[in-house]
């Protein structure tokens, strides 16, 4: 059986993936997550992929925005919508590795091993029920993950996995918690900015997307938004 | 703006109900058990005019006798000599010796005391005090007082309505009498130069009508005597009056339903109530102050215009709403959907996990 987080249980929501493959389950499943599930990430992904061929970082300006969670929706859209196109959904954050616990795969052999034991990166990757689809989980937790960030055998691993799918999507940490996201938007082709609704003030946005190459950016995708507001009053003001 | 406006109030409403729900909660139950008990008696006066007392000057003829006195009373109420006669009958008579203590009066007495008429005659007169017994002191020395001064004043009108009727009546008497000498000694003399208009003199109007002076004369004496008459009348009337003055005040101010000692105590129903509402529009001033410094603090982002500078906006997530699965089912639902990406590997073999 998967697991999960006991601060998923608490507030009925995954911080990463909860919300998207609950969208996702099955067809039945899909309207009580949120009706539209496909359209959303179908219009992110039309919107933020510019090539056939490309590996698309999604980042956020701090930890808990739901990076992960449109990171596998982009994957999962991409591979339903096409599915003579490989899609690979990568986790980055070596510090705080969520994927593997969230979906119940092995943690090891992920990214970390891969790069620290010069590992196939192929050694890495999880298969999904999507046959075009694969995950690569973040490994065993490490402190000092920009040093391996940083280091050729990256770049290699990142090549591997770029022979290998159509598209490769980072999951990437929070930019302003380290050094870590800088190198990663760095060598991708183009950047998501996830934010979570209600929660990221402007100026911290505003802080993170000073630190992305404006020409990689392609967007910010609004994450868990909700109105308080009735529909009804909705409807009569116009909004 | 007015998005994020309704959005702050829907988002927080909880929060910006309570000041308005708390405070007067609060303030009606603080105000419940400080406002004092107080003890109301009542007396009720039948007021009227007795035809046989002419109408004073200070009475309005356009208004009931109720209203009249009713002002008479109120005005009497504001002078500090009416208020010290008063207070004096009562237990409150140790605050008539200091300044401090009449101004203390005004508040215990003066300000209690309300007068209410009800229909023409009828006037009820309210005072309320935190003794049953200072209650009913009050009432009975106001009536009093009241009585007794009326009384008095309508003494005193009188007494110089006579003195004025009489000097009046001295002087039309001296009048009608130099009148009436004046024909005698005109009649008496045309008797002497003429003994043959002694008939005509004592009743034919012939000779009257050929002697303009002496019907002159006789009509000056008709006028003065009528106007002694007058003035006697009046005299009379005046007379009338003072000696009625007692017996008419009694029947021109009839105690009906004389002052009891109030049973029970009650508290004030305006201050109960004006409190709690002056603590709404607090509340509701303090739920305005709250929303506007909520929604100048949340500088989070909400909506697309939220982005400044604007940045483009490649899609809008929904936040999950679990609302509809049931509770006991909700951890199983949510277990079941994010195990979607990987069902198919915890279908797999474990030896197929990972390749």
């Amino acid at each position: 059986m998967p697991t999960i987080s006991p601060e998923a249980t608490a507030t009925g929501l995954s911080p990463v993936t909860g919300g998207l493959s609950a969208s996702l389950a099955n067809v039945a499943e899909r309207e009580w997550a949120f009706p539209g599930a496909d359209d959303v990430f179908r219009g992110i992904y039309m919107r933020s992929c510019n090539n056939d061929r490309e590996i698309l970082a999604v980042c956020s300006a701090i930890a808990g925005e739901g990076k992960t969670t449109v990171a596998v929706g982009l994957g999962i859209a991409m591979a339903q919508d096409f599915p003579d196109r490989r899609v690979l959904v990568v986790e980055t954050d070596l510090r705080q590795p969520v994927l593997a616990k969230d979906f119940d795969v092995a943690p090891s052999p992920g990214l970390a091993e891969c790069l620290q034991q010069h590992l196939p990166a192929e050694m890495a990757y999880r298969p999904t029920h999507l046959d075009n689809l694969q995950l690569v989980p973040g490994g065993a937790p490490m402190l000092h993950s920009a040093r391996l960030l940083r280091s050729s055998r990256m770049a290699t691993a990142l090549d591997e996995m770029c022979e290998s799918h159509d598209m490769v999507i980072l999951d990437v940490p929070a930019v302003l918690a380290g050094s870590d996201a800088m190198l990663l938007t760095d060598v991708a082709d183009g950047v998501v900015f996830v934010v979570r609704t209600g929660v990221t003030p402007m100026p911290l946005i505003n802080k993170a997307l000073d630190q992305i190459e404006e020409k990689k950016l392609r967007g910010v995708v609004l994450n868990g938004s909700d109105s308080a507001v009735p529909n009804w009053l909705r409807r009569l003001c116009g909004f | 703006m007015s998005r994020k406006f309704l959005e702050a109030l829907f988002r927080n409403k909880r929060l910006l109900l309570l000041p308005p729900l708390l405070i007067p909660l609060i303030v009606g139950a603080v105000s419940f058990v400080t406002t004092p008990l107080y003890y109301e008696g009542w007396t009720a006066v039948w007021l009227s005019q007795p035809t046989y007392l002419a109408a004073t000057d200070q009475d309005n003829r356009y208004l009931s006798p109720a209203q009249n006195q009713a002002n008479r009373l109120t005005e009497l109420l504001k002078t500090q000599s009416f208020v010290t006669d008063v207070a004096r009958r009562t237990a409150l008579a140790p605050l008539t010796g200091s300044a401090a203590g009449q101004e203390r009066l005004q508040t215990l007495l003066v300000g209690q005391i309300s007068m209410q008429p009800s229909g023409n005659n009828l006037l009820a007169i309210r005072y309320r005090a935190t003794s049953p017994q200072v209650t009913l002191q009050v009432l009975q020395a106001l009536l009093d007082a009241y009585t007794e001064k009326t009384s008095t004043d309508r003494t005193s009108q009188g007494t110089l309505a006579i003195s004025f009727y009489e000097s009046r009546v001295q002087a039309t008497q001296d009048q009608a009498k130099q009148s009436t000498d004046a024909l005698r000694r005109y009649q008496q003399a045309r008797l002497s130069i003429d003994p043959s208009v002694s008939a005509d003199l004592s009743g034919s109007n012939a000779p009257a009508t050929a002697d303009p002076q002496l019907m002159q004369l006789q009509g000056r004496a008709e006028f003065d005597q009528k106007q002694l008459d007058e003035a006697r009348a009046s005299l009379d009337k005046a007379r009338f009056q003072v000696d009625a003055a007692d017996q008419g005040q009694d029947l021109s101010f009839q105690v009906i339903d004389p002052p009891r000692i109030p049973s029970g105590a009650s508290r004030d129903l305006k201050k109960l109530i004006i409190a709690p509402i002056a603590a709404l529009l607090v509340g509701l001033i303090g739920s305005t102050v709250l929303l506007v410094i909520l929604l100048a603090s949340d500088r989070s982002i909400r909506a697309e215009a939220d982005l400044v500078p604007p940045v483009r906006v490649l899609g809008i997530v929904p936040r999950l709403n679990l609302k509809r699965v049931r509770k006991q089912d909700r951890s199983t639902a949510i277990r079941r959907a994010i195990g979607f990406a990987a069902g198919s590997t915890h279908m797999l073999p474990a030896a197929q996990r990972t390749k």
